[in-house]
This record gives structure tokens, sequence and C-alpha cells, in this order.
């Protein structure tokens, strides 16, 4: 059959090269007619035509980098790595030891943001041409992707993922496979290990401990997290959480809304007990009623106003870097409180498309980078990523540590001990709406004054409503794999 | 065919050159806009995940599309947030545009080019600098009303009726620069001596305004308000920022738009594509349909 992709591929080309030359010239019009600079028709046709032929040179250029592999007189294979920020600093800070190992592989990365990477990737692994040799998933993702007929099956030779298998969390091992457990297209990266992150400093003013034995001993019962809530919270400048509904999230923070069947999993032991302490937090105003993601809560995690957040080990990564940089000391890690374990929020994958055509070499790449200790610490090191390959977490130098940022505080000690609890989960592709639904459903039912019971029958229905239709595309999805039994 | 030479192949051989000129426009049209408006409709009796098998389902995506309380929420939302918007769309519009247009105002191009900035600024800068502005605890509105001695309001949470206002306050932000600017546009083609003969025969400012300005602006304020109401349909962006990124829209979805439906479904949310492309039909339906509205009531009143 003719091979139409080339084709295609030329036309896209020239039909963005159009698009891009007109772009030019109507862009440099408007701003020469909305700023009022000024100057007659010829001129700016004819400074328009130089900017057109400079960003050609520039397109052109950018078009002989684009294509791997095919510089002449090299014996060099090249593979593009595709993702988002800060998988690319981590993937940079273990190309030393890459490069050592297989330095006839050249690595190029394309990296964007998490929504463009993911729809960039389903475009491409759709139309059968464009991939990266090596592409991230994120975990909220994995659903969509393990069933792909797109991507290459790890579990066949000469890959062999099974090899790897016990050296992994089982639970995230255990997302990979596909719906009918045939196929595995994707290698864990990391996980997200969930813990209380507390600033000391408020604690210590407050007259509580802040040793972190302590402070999960004293947080081991919603008795004692309202104990601790009171005791921080001065009502409007000081705060005990961004938002009273994350103590009912906590339970869910795992993201097992599913069970196998796919019904909804919200009845668990502790719930209403959770609700009622949201109800008493929001009463007594000990939280900002913000979400933890917003611009407010960030300003108050930095200057102390939030004294604490529940979330997985890379937030971390977020305080040393972007949040609170300067918060040396001011911050400790412990498990969660209330008696919730073993729970894991996130982390992502790597993937091999079909269509690539250095399919060895980008195993080569996932091989070195997820499952050798050295590729994983690296990484590790670099952003916090923590690894999902077992035997990384051997390397005392590492995992013993203390963290300066911590206080000196062993961090990587707490991360493994909650990581070796994880339980295993039932991954859906309704997980990310139901996720949004449990923050808006609860704060909801606090607005209307509502008992815990019929907050959690709110947040059901909303739920339900809201996921309706994935739920139908997903149980097409388990149909065609024939693992649907109803 | 070589006989009856009328046929579609020879008209095209006949007139090849001219068809050679036009064919850019149609060969972009047929891959950008004709294709995609085929395989849409016809996705939308499919379920699909745009990875691995689609199913026939005949018309049920509409079905259970108008069976959902959140679309039908959504489209309430949406309806309110527009037309409640469009109030100081129209009305401020036309007034910054005719103190523009007056000569009482210096450094007009000044005002023009901050007028129009909200329209091409981006979206996401904008939605983050009021999401300051509106925020609980250290919200700048908050902290203004503090000093009326108005205690502090949950603009974007509480039980999310407040969202909408924000959401109105933007969108309206957004359109008036550019209301504005056509309206200028059609103000300064409208020729002086229309207003001289009106001032000769006594008429004051007022009188000129709504008797001259205003009839003679009226197709170019139908244009304006059909463009303003698929950008209506088009809201996204600044709910789903103000709500963090929440599908939901917020407590009691009150910040939820059509837009912000459609996108859950997918590409963004989920990938129910086949779902979404339905629902993206009915979108396109409404906008056709009060587009025609807006353009019959317009003409029965002339």
């Amino acid at each position: 059959m003719f091979n139409y992709i080339p084709l295609f591929r030329v036309l896209n080309r020239g039909i963005a090269l159009v698009f891009i030359l007109s772009d030019c010239v109507y862009v440099h019009l408007y701003c020469k007619i909305f700023l009022f600079i000024g100057g007659n028709m010829k001129k700016i046709m004819s400074e328009s035509f130089v900017i057109a032929v400079c960003v050609c040179a520039l397109f052109f250029s950018g078009c002989k980098k684009e294509k791997p592999g095919t510089s002449s007189g090299s014996a060099k294979e090249t593979i593009l790595v595709g993702g988002w920020p800060s998988g690319d600093t981590a993937f940079k800070a273990a190309m030393a030891g890459f490069n050592k190992q297989y330095p006839d592989i050249d690595v190029k990365f394309q990296f964007t943001d998490t929504t463009s990477h993911h729809q960039a990737l389903s475009t491409s692994l759709v139309a059968g041409s464009g991939a990266p040799d090596v592409a991230m998933v994120e975990g909220a993702y994995i659903a969509q992707y393990r069933d792909s007929t797109a991507l290459v099956n790890l579990l066949d030779a000469p890959y062999n993922a099974d090899e790897l298998k016990n050296d992994f969390v089982s639970f995230k091992w255990n997302q990979c496979y596909s719906s009918d457990g045939k196929s595995l297209d994707s290698i864990p990266w990391d996980i997200g290990p969930c813990a209380y992150y507390y600033r000391t400093d408020v604690f210590k003013e407050c007259g509580l401990p802040t040793d972190p034995e302590e402070v999960a001993e004293l947080m081991k019962t919603w008795d004692g997290v309202l104990k601790v809530a009171k005791a921080v919270s001065i009502p409007g400048r000081r705060w005990f959480i961004p938002d009273a509904s994350y103590l009912y999230f906590e339970l869910f923070i795992n993201r097992d809304y599913y069970d196998k069947d796919l019904t909804l999993q919200l009845n668990r032991p502790g719930d209403i007990e959770a609700l009622n302490a949201a109800i008493a937090v929001r009463k007594n105003k000990w939280d900002m009623n913000a979400d933890m993601w917003s611009s407010e809560a960030y300003a108050a995690y930095a200057d102390g106003s939030c004294a604490s957040v529940f979330t997985g080990c890379w937030f971390g990564g977020f305080l040393k870097d972007d949040i609170d940089p300067k918060g040396t000391g001011h911050w400790a890690v412990t498990t969660l409180p209330a008696g919730v374990s073993g729970s894991n929020w996130g982390g992502s994958f790597l993937v091999i498309p079909k269509q690539s055509k250095h399919k060895d070499a980008a195993w080569k790449f996932i091989k070195y980078m997820l499952a050798t200790k050295q590729g994983q610490n690296d990484m590790y090191n670099a952003v916090d990523y923590f690894p999902a390959y077992k035997p990384a977490w051997e390397d005392e130098s590492i995992y013993a540590k203390g963290d300066p940022y911590f206080g000196g505080e062993k961090t990587g000690e707490v991360y493994v001990r909650i990581a070796n609890e994880l339980k295993p989960i039932v991954t859906t592709m309704m997980d990310t709406t139901a996720e949004g639904c449990i923050y808006s459903s609860v704060n909801a039912g606090l607005a209307d004054n509502l008992d815990a019971a019929a907050i959690r029958e709110r947040v059901r229905s909303d739920i339900e409503t809201a996921t309706a239709e994935i739920k139908k595309q997903q149980i097409q999805i388990l149909e065609d794999a024939e693992v649907w039994k109803k | 065919m070589n006989n009856n030479s009328h046929g579609f192949l020879y008209t095209i051989k006949k007139y090849k050159v001219a068809y050679a000129y036009i064919a850019p426009f149609y060969v972009l049209f047929a891959i950008f806009g004709l294709y995609p408006i085929v395989a849409g409709f016809y996705l939308g009796f499919f379920r699909w995940n745009g990875l691995t098998g689609r199913r026939f389902i005949g018309i049920a995506n509409y079905i259970s599309l108008f069976t959902d309380k959140l679309f039908l929420k959504a489209l309430g939302n949406t309806f309110f947030i527009g037309i409640i918007a469009h109030i100081p769309i129209l009305l401020g519009g036309l007034a910054l545009a005719y103190i523009l247009n007056s000569k009482l105002i210096k450094g007009k191009n000044i005002f023009k080019t901050i007028y129009f900035m909200p329209m091409v600024t981006s979206a996401v800068a904008i939605t983050i600098i009021f999401q300051n502005f509106f925020g609980y605890n250290y919200g700048f509105l908050n902290y203004l009303l503090s000093f009326l001695g108005i205690e502090k309001i949950n603009w974007l949470g509480g039980d999310g009726s407040r969202i909408k206002i924000a959401v109105i306050v933007m969108f309206a932000w957004k359109w008036i620069g550019w209301n504005m600017v056509i309206y200028l546009a059609g103000m300064q083609a409208i020729s002086s001596d229309i207003y001289e003969a009106a001032t000769i025969d006594g008429a004051n400012n007022w009188r000129m305004f709504f008797s001259i300005t205003i009839p003679m602006l009226k197709p170019i304020i139908i244009f304006t308000v059909i463009q303003s109401t698929i950008g209506m349909f088009n809201l996204f962006t600044e709910p789903f920022v103000l709500t963090n990124s929440s599908w939901t829209g917020g407590a009691n979805n009150g910040g939820l738009t059509l837009m912000m439906y459609l996108l859950n479904k997918a590409p963004q949310g989920g990938t129910s594509y086949g779902y979404a492309s339905a629902c993206a039909y009915v979108i396109t339906l409404m906008i056709i349909l009060i587009s025609f509205f807006v353009n019959t009531a317009a003409k029965e009143k002339d």
C-alpha cells in the first residue's frame, strides 16, 4: 500500500509555512495599526517581508534538527525523549552515567507542559507518526494508555519486561498491565508516598512537639488532629490546613475510588469521623477555605500562615524549588495523621510508541533510567521523584542521609517506610474527575451546613453524575478486553 | 461527457487557471475545516476513546447529553454569565467608543491600546491576577471591603454562587475593549455631514447619539453581539483557572461552563471523544440558532 505518512508530513510542513508567513505579515500589520506607530504601506510590507524571511530561515534550520538519526557519517543512534518539565532536569542529571554505558546513543529532549504533552502524544499515536521514541505518561493518564495498541508490548522479546517485575513496587507495576493482562506497555518511574508536611517553627511556638515521631503519635486520632488544629490556628491570621475538605480527601489520596466492578467505594472506616473533623475545622475557622494549589495557599505556606498540608512526597521538591526556597529548617515530614497509612499520590511512567524506529535504543534508555540504582538515584537527587524501583532505596548514602532543608530529618527513611506499606488500587479513567468532586462537593456541603452523612451522600451523587459518561467509556474498554463480567 | 460538455470536470478543466488560483483556500479549508466538521458529526454517533475500538451507539450520546443534570447546569451557567455580561459589554463598549470619538480626549491612541490589551493578553495570566483580586484571605477586593466594615466574602468558594460574578467581571473586562475598537471604527465611518445637518436642525448631543450614531452602528452592534456570544460559548480558561483546574466548576458547579463540560469529557479530562463530539455539535447548533435569531430580530425592526 502507498505510504501516505511522508506525504502528510510534507503537506503539514508546507501548510504550517504558509500560516507562519501570513501570520508574520498580519502580526506586523496589526502591530503597526493598533500601536499606531505609523509609516507608509510600502515600508510596512518590506519590513514584513524581511521578518518573514528570517522566520523561514529559522523554520528550516529547525526542520533539520528535528530528524533524529539521519546525520550521515556517524554511527550514533539518536532517540527523542518527550515529557513535561522537571522530567528533563531529571534525565539530564542521569545522562552522564547513561552516556558512559551507551556511548553510541544520543538523546534529544522535547519537553512541554503536562496537558499539551499528553494531547500531542495521543494525537500522534492515533496519526501513526510524530511521537517521540520514549514518552512520559503521568499517573492520572495511565488508565487511558495501558490498553493502547499503539504502544510497544514490553512483555515480548527482546524486552522481556517481566524479568524486572519483582524490582518494582508491585501496585505500581500492576497498573501497567492492559485490562486483559496480556500486555504491558509502560514502566513505572516514580511513586508519591503521601506524608504530612508541617511547620516546625509554628508548632514550637504553640507549645506542640516538633519531632516527627511525636507529632505522628499526637495526631494518631481525629481528636489529636483537632487538638493540633486548635492549638496552631488564630482565626483570620493563621490556619491549620488550606481547606477543611482535605481532612476527608486524605482517605482518598490513594486514588482508590473504585473497585474491580467499577463501584464507587465511598464508605470506608473513619469517613464519618473525618467529615465531622472537617465540619469542626470549618466552623472554628481553622482552615483557610482555599485550594491547596491556589496562590493564596502558596503564600501562606511560605510565611507560616498555613501550618501544615497533606500531600505526596514530591511536595518536598515543590517546597525547596518553588513555594518556600528560603524555608530551610522550617519544615518537617511525618506519616499521615489519623491512622491513614500506605497511600500514594501520582507518579509517572515511560512508554515506547510502536511507530518508533529506534525501539532498542529506547528500551536501553528506559532500562538504564528506571531499572538501575544509579539512573533512578541520580534523578531522585535532582528532582525528588521517589523511585518505584525498590533496589534504589538500598543506597544508604542517599536514603539514610539527613535532609538539611527539613532540619536534618532523614526524609528518605520516612518515604521508604510509607512506600513499603503501599496498598494496591484499581486505576480508572474516572479518578481525576472524582478527585475534583471531593473538594467541591465537601465544600458545598459545608457551606450548606449539612451533617457528615449528608455530605457523604452529596459527594456520592456528585461523583456519579460527573463521571457517568466516562464510566461508560471505561466499561467499553473493559468489554473490548473481554474482562467485563456484567 | 464529451458531447454534453457541461459536466463538473469539464468546468474545472475549462477554468483551470482560475480554479488553481482559488485552490489554496479550498484545500486548506477541506483539511482544517470541512474534514473536522464531517468527522466530528460522524464521531458523535460512536463511543470511542481515541485509541482502541469504536462502537456505534446511534443517538445515545445525544440522549445522555440532554438528560445529564450537569450539562443543563453548565448550559444555565453559560447563559447566565453571557447574558449578564453583555450589559456592560454593550453599554461600556459604546460609551468608551463615544468618548474616544468625541473631541474631548487627548492621547486617544494610548487609551485605545489600554482598552484593547485584555483581548490580546494571555487568559491564564489575567486569571491569575483576578484570582488574587477575588481571593478569600488575601484578596484585594476583600481588603477594600474591609474598610467599609464588610466581612470577608468567599468569592471563589462558598456555596458556588459568587464565582459567577468573578467570571462575569473577567468576561466583560475582556470584551469591552474589543467592542470599543469596532464601534469606534464604525463611528468614524459615519459621515460628519449627517451630524452637521442635525446640528443645523437644532439636535443636541443625546439626540444625535440615539437617532444617528446607534442606528448607523446597528449592523456593527449585531456583529459584535454574535462575536461575544461565540466568546460566551467558548468560555473556558477563566472559570477553569479560577477553580484551580477543577473539572467540576467549584462548589455546586457554580462556575461550570459548557466548554469546561465538553473538555472534561475529551480530550483533557476523560477520553469520551464520541460524546464530546456530540456535545460540540449541540453547542455549534446553539451558536447558529442564536446568530440567526439576532439577525432576524434586527431585520424585523427595520
